[in-house]
């Protein structure tokens, strides 16, 4: 695991080293200064908690940290599920945090058409460096409403080199107000950690739905019930590492089982998941040949179209971006830039795999401050894999695509294969698609499945 | 409660006015902020961020240097970068959790000037504050520091053309808005000394205390004008021209603003009497910006009962005592619902009632980018009009 508290060896001001001189111990570039792309389809803060189904969701701090979250909600249609209390000056001096944050929240719950069935209220850095005492507001709240489900949301970015990140917080977060049952049902499982929905085509999925197991995906959930019976379910699928502490909580106070099932790209280790999956359920092992076979063929006809034309890829694209990468060297295609400013531990041996068998592939900052300044245009032929990588590589071919899109297994291959082929034959308006924040957010998750009720979202531009 | 906020949105924060003041002088500019404020200045404050490179980040404060205020950290991360790199000048603003934690960006600035000897400002920014707050010190700051008297600016016969003061795509957008006052200056027949601060650099900046006058044309620009008055005897005018009578107003002010060295208004003229039966009028926005469209609506659609509510800390002392002063979103819903017409951005919407007359003028400060299609063009002598206003 990368210290990322280490002091670089790496010169300021080098984003670009040979794949060979990276390490799994140490932070491949050097820190400081941080450069923040356009490339805005990742999920945020504000995104996230709205998958919970009529949950409210109130933010406390300054206006410099309130603005983000509150144009976020206007853009995609969520400010009926929003508010905000604004801190100032004069509340933390005069020591008013507390009666402040309690009275503003019953202010703003008083005020709503119908009462939410969770309201999860986001304190931020301000407000627990300065000692604010949360408990004895929380235990207030729940007196005064006790019919409304109280979670606890940190907006506290100072923590993201921390042992829990934003990120594993907020899975944390989401599945808080999910109770204790007596009994599990032993033939349902959730799928966990991910603001997008799992394919039900993916291996795992057919495996599970081949034997008559319901999976509950919190991204497809329409009532506010659905989400409270995902403590019925006998176990936590998550292909997503950050939802590994939610996993472990939800097995200490729920009883239910977790089970990692990575989203990687390497054959060998999904075939191995799925007999991990199998064993975990009692059930019959998947028989993957069939969709093996399609998977090479999508790989091989894929690689019959792109040729030879250079290949980048980013962290955001896929949690196990560096197994992808191997993938696609494996079979000829050529990748040649990474861009990240870390590597996760299930990507160590790909990393090995690729530095001796495909030592030419460039590894790139994503975050340094000199990526601002580095040319983007004019870079030749690129076919990128996520946005950071369109937006670096100044490519109009991209596979536009966040946190593995729900893609697992010897599907996922072929899908991703069928995905370069399209991004290879269509040229696409980059900045228009990746300028917009939470991608899905609106049309998959929110929009379709009527998460934003009133107003729609508000999008002007970009 | 004052604080609360259901409806209404926040206007972009002091940190971010800085930003888009300095945007495109050269310089480096940091954020001290753990993470955010990078994002949503980029991404919604910020319509240049995609096509025109500056040199703006966030110092990614974390909780380790923040407890142990390991300011060392930052003074050298700044270091590192103006080092390799060499811009013109440096600025460090703070957010709200180091301005807590006491970080002492003035004197962090100070170090960092001493040891790479690039002029370094450091903005006592707390996150809370509007970008008005922000502009207007940054504007402030390079005048101070790179505007200097020179043997051409000693009288006002020696000097030419004027500046205009107050522009970053906060309160102009990037839709035409900036190039039109240029053009309405030239049209006027004053040349364009400098423009703080959009299509300018920074030597044109410095070039300000040369100029014969200045026009102020938001309350970002202000502070700043004051000084070069003060300290170069340039004298200002406030205002820009919305529309004809605007266009013509302010190029009489500007030519008796030279003619005799005393500071002037668009606004100087009393309020006209009310006419029986005149609609209500309310124009919520930044004070220039809206006193500006007041006067358009009075002089040219014959409006009599136009009242302008700032939401802002400052307001340019533009307003009349008929007037509001408010951020509170109880306040502004009174308001806006106690009059016939309203004239804002428009989330505003949101909190009116649903038969007034709602006339839409977005404003990047406000609602970011996401009503940039909606975008009005509103300076110059064919100002856009309000058909639905129109007598």
């Amino acid at each position: 695991m990368i210290n990322l508290h280490q002091t670089e060896s790496v010169p300021v001001g080098v984003v670009r080293r040979p794949i060979g001189e990276i390490r799994c111990t140490e932070p491949p570039f050097h820190g400081g200064l941080e450069y923040t792309p356009p490339a805005r389809g990742h999920w945020t803060i504000a995104h996230t908690p709205m998958l919970i189904p009529g949950c409210h969701i109130i933010f406390l701090c300054a206006s410099a940290c309130m603005r983000g979250v509150v144009l976020t909600a206007l853009e995609d249609g969520g400010m009926d599920r929003f508010s905000m209390i604004l801190l100032n000056d004069h509340d933390l001096y005069d020591g008013k945090q507390e009666e402040v944050m309690l009275e503003g929240i019953c202010e703003i719950i008083d005020g709503l058409p119908s009462r939410p069935p969770m309201v999860i209220p986001f304190t931020s850095c301000i407000h627990h460096f300065l000692a604010c005492d949360t408990k004895y507001i929380y235990r207030e709240l729940r007196r005064r409403y006790p019919d409304i489900d109280f979670v606890q949301g940190y907006m506290i970015p100072t923590i993201r080199k921390g042992k829990v990140s934003p990120e594993q917080q907020m899975q944390l977060t989401l599945y808080e107000a999910l109770e204790p049952q007596e009994t599990l049902d032993r033939h349902a499982v959730n799928v966990i950690g991910s603001n997008f929905a799992i394919d039900p085509e993916g291996d795992f999925c057919r495996l599970l739905g081949k034997n008559g197991f319901a999976i509950r995906d919190l991204v497809k959930m329409r009532e506010y019930r659905e989400y409270k019976d995902m403590a019925k379910s006998c176990a936590n699928l998550y292909c997503m590492p950050v939802a590994g502490l939610a996993a472990a909580d939800m097995e200490k106070r729920l009883g239910q089982k977790p089970l990692f099932v990575p989203a990687t790209y390497v054959p060998e280790a999904i075939r191995q998941e799925l007999r991990e999956v199998a064993a975990a359920f009692q059930l019959e092992p998947l028989d993957t040949g069939p969709l093996e076979e399609e998977a090479e063929e999508a790989l091989a006809r894929a690689h019959r179209i792109l040729g030879d034309i250079p290949i980048a890829l980013d962290h955001e694209c896929t949690p196990l971006f560096l197994s992808l990468a191997r993938l696609l060297r494996s079979r000829g295609f050529q990748v040649k830039e990474i861009y990240s400013d870390y590597i996760l531990p299930g990507d160590a041996e790909n990393l090995r795999w690729l530095q001796e068998k495909a030592p030419d592939i460039t590894f790139c900052a994503a975050n340094n401050y000199r990526c601002r300044l580095e040319p983007r245009d004019g870079r030749g032929p690129f076919l990128a894999i996520g946005q950071k990588s369109a937006y670096y590589t100044g490519t109009a071919h991209f596979v536009n695509i966040l946190e593995n899109d729900g893609l697992w297994g010897f599907t996922g291959i072929r899908k991703m294969a069928e995905r370069l082929i399209r991004a290879y034959e269509t040229e696409s308006n980059v900045p228009e698609i990746i300028q917009v924040k939470a991608w899905g957010c609106n049309c998959s998750a929110a929009g379709m499945h009527g998460r934003y009720p009133k107003s729609g979202g508000e999008k002007d531009s970009p | 409660m004052k604080q609360v906020y259901t409806k209404l949105c926040t206007y972009s924060a002091d940190l971010f006015g800085i930003n888009s003041a300095l945007y495109e002088l050269g310089g480096l500019i940091v954020m001290h902020d753990a993470s955010g404020c990078n994002s949503t200045y980029n991404t919604h404050d910020e319509p240049r961020w995609y096509t025109m490179d500056s040199m703006i980040y966030v110092s990614g404060l974390v909780e380790q240097d923040a407890i142990l205020g390991n300011d060392e950290r930052l003074i050298q991360d700044i270091i590192n970068v103006a080092e390799t790199e060499h811009p013109k000048f440096i600025a460090l603003s703070r957010s709200v959790l180091p301005t807590y934690l006491g970080t002492d960006v003035r004197g962090i600035a100070k170090v960092v000037e001493k040891r790479t000897g690039i002029p370094t400002f450091g903005f006592a920014t707390n996150g809370m504050d509007s970008y008005v707050c922000g502009a207007s010190e940054a504007y402030t700051t390079i005048a101070r520091r790179f505007c200097r008297r020179s043997d051409a600016g000693e009288t006002n016969h020696d000097r030419k053309g004027i500046n205009l003061l107050g522009i970053t795509p906060l309160d102009f957008s990037v839709t035409g808005n900036a190039e039109a006052l240029r053009s309405a200056a030239e049209e006027a027949g004053f040349p364009l000394r400098s423009c703080w601060s959009m299509h300018c650099t920074l030597e044109e900046l410095a070039g300000a205390s040369e100029a014969e006058a200045t026009l102020v044309v938001s309350t970002t620009g202000l502070a700043a004008a004051e000084y070069l008055e003060r300290t170069f005897g340039i004298p200002y005018v406030i205002g820009f021209p919305c529309g004809a009578e605007a266009f013509y107003a302010l190029q009489e002010q500007l030519k008796e603003a030279v003619r005799t060295g005393r500071s002037g208004s668009l606004f100087s003229e009393p309020a006209p009497s009310p006419k029986q039966g005149d609609r209500s009028t309310l124009i919520i926005g930044e004070a220039v910006h809206a006193a500006s469209l007041r006067f358009q609506l009075e002089k040219e659609y014959g409006y009599t009962s136009v009242r302008v509510l700032c939401p802002l800390e400052k307001d340019a002392g533009v307003l009349r005592k008929t007037d509001l002063h408010s951020s509170g979103e109880e306040e502004i819903t009174e308001a806006m619902n106690a009059s016939d017409i309203v004239i804002a951005d428009p989330i505003y919407r949101r909190a009116a009632r649903k038969d007034l007359l709602f006339l839409e003028d977005p404003h990047e400060a406000y609602s970011g980018r996401t009503y940039h299609s909606r975008q009005r063009r509103y300076v110059g002598k064919k100002a856009e009009p309000f058909e639905e206003l129109l007598p």
